[in-house]
């Protein structure tokens, strides 16, 4: 009879540790701690991280080096050209860092998922967005943007440009300098197409950078 | 004294002593069949956001990259979720006064941003990580499905620790290249050793470690 009685016992108590196992599970499985985008209680506008104090420079993010960091020449070596010839008088006009074929696999990497929405996989401005009704986008092929300086380029990302706008929050510095060498590379893959007629771009076939000497009339070159 | 009960109970009493085996055994069945369910594990279920956001409009119609919107997929543990002005971009100019995005404005004004429903949502106690996969080639569809397909978005995968570790010891079943890894369409083929081999180059490729460490408790409890 104390036979039974022990298993009677130890069922039960088995019982119990699985219920109470039960109601403990929702303590571990929600701690009170804070994790990425969960809210807090503790302040008044809900958010569990704080900003950093306006002006905080995080050790090793001085950004001292300004061609790098704003496209723009030191203040002092910008040279006075007249502002009539040359519109981007403040704008480095080198990379400012040696461009590898790494730099320009990454920058097309990079193009493509932040500015072919828009731009369109050829640089051509006809991307995606712009045919669902957004403002028509700069074509890349476009003389002035053949001649604009580098630091142009990375202007308009940084800040945006009119309509455009700015990718700084989405597209770390060194990326920004990768996607303009990518640009530089499409903009001398259609050199000598941009004669062809049609505001749609000349799709390149995958890979390459050779021009193309046929254009194909389907628009852009997306996977749709 | 009468006999309380006549003879013909003997069998009833054994039969309600083996049969408690059986029901015991069902009834641990159904507890783990209840566990694995949908109901327990929230799989399949599409959550209302307060935005009516639909990736099939996004990433299927407008082909707009993962990492647009999920920025840090690549390089944190969270993927994180895109702020009110990375929608902005865009919805300043097109369907900029759709109702349904009133929302988007009104945190765009206030600065408050939007609050999602969380779909996946792992226990405290467990540890994910995103950029190790992705670098390692597991593809955003192994886990979340067709999410071009998802207009509401649903979790497509239990999220049980059994789950996790199916793949943790054999990763080569679900490895793929790594150009690969944002496209939706991309289906496993593990049916036969001589496509395993390719998993398994994979694997090799990418130096993916071994049982040792992808079983190992503390990995994902830490
Ligand atoms: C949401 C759509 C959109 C996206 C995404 C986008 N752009 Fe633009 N971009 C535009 C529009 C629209 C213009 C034309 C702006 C105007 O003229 O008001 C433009 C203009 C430009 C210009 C020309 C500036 C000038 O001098 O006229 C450059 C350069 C440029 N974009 C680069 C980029 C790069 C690089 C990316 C990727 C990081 C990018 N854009 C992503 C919409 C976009
Ligand atoms: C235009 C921006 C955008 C793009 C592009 C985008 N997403 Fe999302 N994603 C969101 C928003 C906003 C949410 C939150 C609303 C929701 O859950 O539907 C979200 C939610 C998710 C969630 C669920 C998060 C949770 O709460 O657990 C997953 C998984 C996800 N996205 C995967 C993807 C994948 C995979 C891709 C690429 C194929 C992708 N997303 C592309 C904006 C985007
Ligand atoms: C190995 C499986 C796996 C892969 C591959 C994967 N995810 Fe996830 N994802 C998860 C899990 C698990 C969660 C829930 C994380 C949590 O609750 O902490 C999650 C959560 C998310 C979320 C919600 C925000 C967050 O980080 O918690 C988004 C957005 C998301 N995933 C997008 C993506 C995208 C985009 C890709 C492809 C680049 C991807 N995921 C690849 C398993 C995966
Ligand atoms: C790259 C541009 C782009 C971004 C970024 C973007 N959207 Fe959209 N959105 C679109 C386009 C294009 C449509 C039209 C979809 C279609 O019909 O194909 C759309 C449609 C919508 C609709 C449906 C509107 C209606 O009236 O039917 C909602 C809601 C929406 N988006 C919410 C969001 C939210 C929330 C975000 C931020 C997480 C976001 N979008 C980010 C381009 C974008
Ligand atoms: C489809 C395959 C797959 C699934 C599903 C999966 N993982 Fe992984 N996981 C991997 C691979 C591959 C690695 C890379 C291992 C390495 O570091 O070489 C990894 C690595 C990890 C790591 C880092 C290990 C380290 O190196 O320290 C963690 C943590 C992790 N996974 C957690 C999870 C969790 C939690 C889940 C379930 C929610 C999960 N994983 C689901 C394939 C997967
Ligand atoms: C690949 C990652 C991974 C590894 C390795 C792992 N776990 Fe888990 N574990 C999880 C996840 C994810 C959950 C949450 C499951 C859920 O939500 O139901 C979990 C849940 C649990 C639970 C809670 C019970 C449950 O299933 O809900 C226990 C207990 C547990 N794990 C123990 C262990 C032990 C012991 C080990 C080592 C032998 C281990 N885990 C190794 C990912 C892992």
């Amino acid at each position: 009879m104390s036979r039974f009685r022990n298993t009677f016992g130890i069922g039960v108590l088995l019982a119990v540790v699985c219920f109470a196992g039960a109601a403990c599970r929702h303590d571990m499985q929600d701690q009170p701690k804070i994790k990425p985008y969960r809210g807090s209680s503790f302040f008044g506008d809900g958010l569990a991280s704080r900003p950093p104090v306006q002006g905080t420079i995080a050790r090793g993010h001085l950004r001292s080096d300004t061609e790098f960091y704003t496209g723009k020449k030191p203040v002092s070596s910008a040279s006075p050209a007249p502002a009539s010839t040359n519109p981007y008088t403040d704008d480095v006009d080198t990379f400012p860092f040696p461009i590898t074929q790494e730099t320009v696999v990454r920058g097309r990497e990079r193009y493509e998922i932040f500015c072919s929405v828009c731009h369109g996989m050829t640089g051509h401005g006809d991307g995606m967005i712009v045919r669902r009704g957004f403002r028509r986008a700069a074509s890349f092929h476009d003389d002035r943007l053949r001649q604009a300086p580098v630091g142009h380029f990375f202007d308009a990302i940084t800040n945006g440009w009119g309509a455009m706008p700015p990718y700084a929050a989405q597209v770390p510095v060194q990326d920004r300098w990768a996607i303009i060498a990518y640009v530089r590379a499409l903009q001398l893959s259609q050199q000598n197409i941009k004669t062809q007629p049609g505001p749609s771009g000349t799709p390149l076939p995958q890979g390459s950078s050779q021009p193309q000497s046929q254009p194909t009339p389907a628009a852009g070159g997306h996977q749709e | 004294m009468p006999q309380i009960f006549h003879h013909s109970t003997n069998a009833l009493a054994k039969i309600t002593i083996y049969g408690a085996v059986f029901i015991i055994v069902a009834a641990l069945w159904v507890a783990v069949e209840l566990n694995r369910s949908s109901w327990n594990t929230g799989q399949w279920v599409e959550r209302q956001q307060p935005v009516q956001f639909s990736h099939k409009h996004h990433v299927g119609d407008d082909g707009i990259d993962c990492r647009y919107c999920h920025t840090s997929v690549e390089t944190a543990a969270t993927a994180g979720m895109p702020s009110t002005a990375v929608c902005m971009s865009c919805h300043k100019q097109i369907w900029a006064d759709s109702p349904y995005l009133e929302p988007v404005r009104a945190s765009f004004r206030t600065g408050k941003p939007l609050e999602w429903i969380r779909v996946h949502d792992l226990p405290d106690y467990a540890y994910f990580n995103h950029s190790i996969h992705v670098q390692k080639g597991v593809g955003c569809s192994t886990c979340h499905g067709r999410v071009d397909e998802q207009p509401i978005m649903y979790q497509a995968a239990t999220l049980q620790m059994e789950w996790c570790l199916e793949c943790h010891r054999e990763p080569e079943k679900f490895v793929r290249p790594k150009n690969r890894i944002y496209d939706m369409a991309w289906r496993p083929v593990n049916t036969n050793s001589e496509q395993l081999a390719e998993g398994f180059r994979l694997k090799a490729e990418y130096k993916i470690q071994g049982r040792r460490v992808l079983e190992s408790c503390s990995t994902c409890h830490r």
